[in-house]
C-alpha cells in the first residue's frame, strides 16, 4: 500500500497495448505497456482514458487483474452493450493500439501482503477481476496466509482466467457456483450464493478472516448479508459495487 | 435531477466511491478512498471507497449508504469544480505515509 500512497500527483500515462486475450464471448484482458509504472498492490484500478481525433475523450476505471509487484499491468474488460469504451477494448483493440491510464487508484479494496491472516474471496461476474489480482499476487509470492475464493457466474462459458482458475479449483482453492447451469459434475443446484455456500466453502470465520467481496451492486449487498450472518466481522469485510452498465 | 431512490438503485444507475478515486483526487489531490466519512444526518461512518455514487448525470453524486443522505456532490465545467458537501459531517483522511 505504501507504494501506492507514495506516488506524487496523478498524472496521465501512455500505455501501449501489447497483447489481447479473450477471456470469454464478451471479456478481453488487454495488456499494456507503460514507462515509469510505479507498480500496484492487488485490488487497485486505473483509470483509463481514450481520446478521439476530434479531441472526444473518455474516462473509464478498470480494475488490475494481474499480479501485484510484478510490474505487469493487465486490465480485463467485460462489453456492456452499446458502451462506448468497452466496445472498442473488448473488440477493436489491437497490439500495438495507444491510450492513457493513470494510477494505480485504491487505497480501501487493497489486500496488504503483510497481513497474514485468511483471506476469503467472493466475486460474482466480472467482480472476479481485482480478486485474480489478489490470487495471482498470493501465488506469486507463494504467501502463508490461506485464501479461497468463491466464484458466481452463470455457466462454464462464461468464465474468466480459465485455465488458472481450473488448476486452483482442482487444488480446493476455488469453487464455481454456477446460477443457471452448473456443469456435468457439479451436485449443486444452480442458484444464487447462499448461506450453505458459505458454511460448505467459505473459510470458517473461527480462523478470523478477512473478506473482499466484489460485483454487481445486489450480489454484493446479499453476501455482505450472508458472511455477517455465518459470523465474519463486519470490520474485516471490504467490498466493491459496480452498477451493471454504468460506467463502461 | 430529482429521481426516486427506487429508480437510482436499479442496476446501471451506480457504483461506489471506489471507482471514482481518479475523479477525486482531481479535487483532492490524493486518493480518498481509505478515508472514513460521517453522515451528518444519520450517523453512519463509511469508508468513501463503499460510498454509493451515482456518475450517469452531468455530475457526481455521493449519497450516505444508510439514509441517503446527499454526502458530496460535484459538477466539473471547462473552468471550475463545484463541490458541496452538503451531509457530510467529517472526513477523516488519515495521514500520507
Amino acid at each position: 500500500m505504501a507504494r501506492a500512497a507514495a506516488l506524487p500527483r496523478l498524472t496521465w500515462l501512455p500505455a501501449t497495448i501489447s497483447d489481447v486475450r479473450r477471456e470469454s464471448a464478451t471479456a478481453t484482458t488487454l495488456r499494456l505497456d507503460v514507462d515509469d509504472w510505479p507498480g500496484h498492490v492487488p485490488g487497485q484500478h486505473v483509470d483509463l482514458r481514450l481520446t478521439a481525433p476530434d479531441g472526444y475523450s473518455a474516462v473509464r476505471p478498470y480494475s488490475l487483474a494481474s499480479a501485484g509487484g510484478s510490474g505487469t499491468v493487465e486490465i480485463t474488460v467485460d462489453t456492456t452493450p452499446g458502451g462506448e469504451v468497452s466496445t472498442y477494448l473488448t473488440q477493436g483493440a489491437r497490439p500495438g493500439h495507444h491510450l492513457e491510464i493513470r494510477g494505480p487508484l485504491g487505497k480501501w479494496f487493497v489486500w496488504d501482503t503483510s497481513d497474514t491472516e485468511p483471506v476469503q474471496l467472493i466475486g460474482g461476474g466480472s467482480g472476479i477481476v481485482p480478486l485474480m489480482s489478489m490470487l495471482r499476487t498470493h501465488d506469486a509470492q507463494q504467501h502463508p496466509a490461506q485464501m479461497r475464493l468463491l466464484y458466481s457466474l452463470p455457466s462454464a462459458v462464461h468464465m474468466l482466467y480459465r485455465p488458472e482458475l481450473a488448476s486452483l479449483h482442482a487444488e480446493g482453492t476455488v469453487t464455481f457456483l454456477y446460477t443457471r447451469q452448473p456443469t456435468a459434475a457439479s451436485t449443486r443446484p444452480p442458484g444464487r450464493i447462499t448461506a450453505d455456500d458459505l458454511r460448505q466453502h467459505a473459510i470458517n470465520p473461527d480462523l478470523k478472516p478477512s473478506a473482499f467481496v466484489c460485483g454487481p451492486t445486489g450480489f454484493v449487498e446479499t453476501v455482505l448479508t450472508l458472511l455477517v450472518g455465518f459470523g465474519y466481522d463486519p470490520e474485516r469485510i471490504r467490498a466493491e459495487r459496480y452498477g451493471e452498465g454504468s460506467s463502461t | 435531477m430529482n429521481i426516486p431512490r427506487e429508480q437510482r438503485q436499479q442496476p446501471g444507475w451506480h457504483v461506489d466511491g471506489n471507482g471514482l478515486a481518479g475523479a477525486m483526487s482531481d479535487i483532492f489531490g490524493r486518493d480518498i478512498t481509505d478515508a472514513m466519512g460521517v453522515c451528518n444526518f444519520c450517523g453512519n461512518r463509511a469508508a468513501v471507497a463503499e460510498v454509493p455514487a451515482y456518475n450517469a448525470g452531468p455530475g457526481v453524486v455521493l449519497r450516505c449508504a444508510e439514509c441517503d443522505t446527499i454526502l458530496m456532490r460535484w459538477a466539473t465545467t471547462p473552468i471550475s469544480t463545484w463541490l458541496e458537501m452538503p451531509g457530510l459531517r467529517s472526513l477523516e483522511i488519515a495521514m500520507q505515509p
